[in-house]
């Protein structure tokens, strides 16, 4: 016990601290944890495929496993958005291309909900150059790779640029950003992720 | 030379995108082997149209009505040769709302975002305690070894 007594206090105080400090980092964004599961079969499928609905979402950069749905639009005209109550799920606007076709598959999922972060409240933090990768019925899998993150007034977005490039297989996650105003419009801004699939 | 049936191959047609959004256009490509005149294409998503000879293929561009109904459309060439080849467009009517979806439920605007997961909040937690444990650890030892020394 002697014997082991100096180098097991010095590992046991090197350990502490290398783990608050990653604890610190998260806490702050700065250092996020490396996410370890979902590596399966996600292979890259050709460029352009047939309709097939979206199932499964998987953004391994920010922890995202999640169930896709079809959604349609809002009795307001907005993109209709899952129930509050299954945070963990996403909604695939079903009006425009699946994923994998040419143009914009939109998938859309909660920043929070009234009492808890949902499933896309790290979406923010995606940078350029990440992947996401949509699972479909067919059981191919869209890899996607990050374009830009970018921010816009929840009451004007940009539409060309959402939903009208039909160029190539094109992928929009959008979730909520900015300040809370409350009411009918909840956040002020909404967070729009562009990503393609990179030939 | 009965080479005929080598060159059934070089006949194909493609639209690019395959999937468009009524109202919008797409770029016809097809090839009707070494045939000099030109084919037509047929569509119930924007009608018939005669292909042109352009940068090696025969090309046309066509526009699909906005009232075009969303589903997927068989796109038919047919060869002045009478041999054929078919593909499909997918049309979408897609409504683009100016306004963006309803994606948040306030939780992270109402002091839920202090706490940005339990993950840190556990780490720190945890890595405090692990330096309280050595460090008392240390302690201890330093106290027996002065007691062994007297």
């Amino acid at each position: 016990m002697r014997r082991l007594g100096t180098p097991l206090v010095a590992s046991l105080v090197l350990t502490g601290l290398f783990l608050a400090g990653l604890g610190l980092g998260q806490l702050t964004g700065t250092i996020p944890l490396p996410y370890l599961g979902d590596r399966a079969s996600a292979r890259p499928t050709e460029a352009t495929l047939k309709p097939s609905w979206p199932v499964r979402i998987s953004i391994p950069a920010i922890g995202v496993r999640a169930p896709v749905r079809p959604v349609g639009l809002a009795d307001d005209g907005t993109v209709a958005t899952p129930p509050l109550s299954r945070r963990n799920e996403t909604g695939w606007y079903d009006r425009g291309p699946t994923p994998g076709q040419d143009g914009p598959a939109i998938i859309v999922g909660h920043l929070d909900t009234k009492d808890g972060p949902a499933v896309f409240h790290r979406l923010a933090s995606l940078r350029p150059g990440q992947v996401v990768q949509v699972t479909r019925r067919d059981h191919k899998v869209v890899v996607f790779t990050v374009d830009s993150v970018e921010t816009f007034d929840k009451a004007r977005l940009p539409v060309e640029r959402i939903y009208r490039d039909f160029s190539r297989p094109g992928l929009r996650l959008i979730t909520c950003g900015g300040r809370w105003v409350g009411g009918e419009t909840g956040y002020a801004d909404n967070v729009v992720i562009f990503a393609s699939v990179k030939l | 030379m009965g080479a005929a049936p080598a060159h059934a191959v070089d006949v194909f047609v493609e639209v690019n995108p395959n999937t468009i959004q009524a109202g919008y256009a797409v770029v016809i490509r097809a090839s009707c082997g070494d045939s000099v005149n030109p084919g037509t294409v047929k569509s119930d998503a924007f009608g018939e149209v005669t292909l042109v000879h352009q940068y090696g293929f025969l090309t046309a561009t066509v526009t699909v009505p906005t009232n075009t109904r969303p589903r997927g459309y068989t796109v038919k060439l047919t060869c002045p040769t009478g041999s054929s080849a078919t593909t499909t467009l997918w049309v979408v009517g897609m409504p683009a709302p100016t306004r963006g979806p309803h994606t948040g439920g306030g939780w992270l605007a109402v002091g839920g975002g202090s706490d940005r997961g339990l993950g840190g909040m556990t780490l720190v937690g945890g890595g405090l305690v692990v330096v309280g444990v050595g460090a008392g650890l240390g302690l201890l030892l330093r106290r027996r070894r002065a007691g062994a020394a007297r």
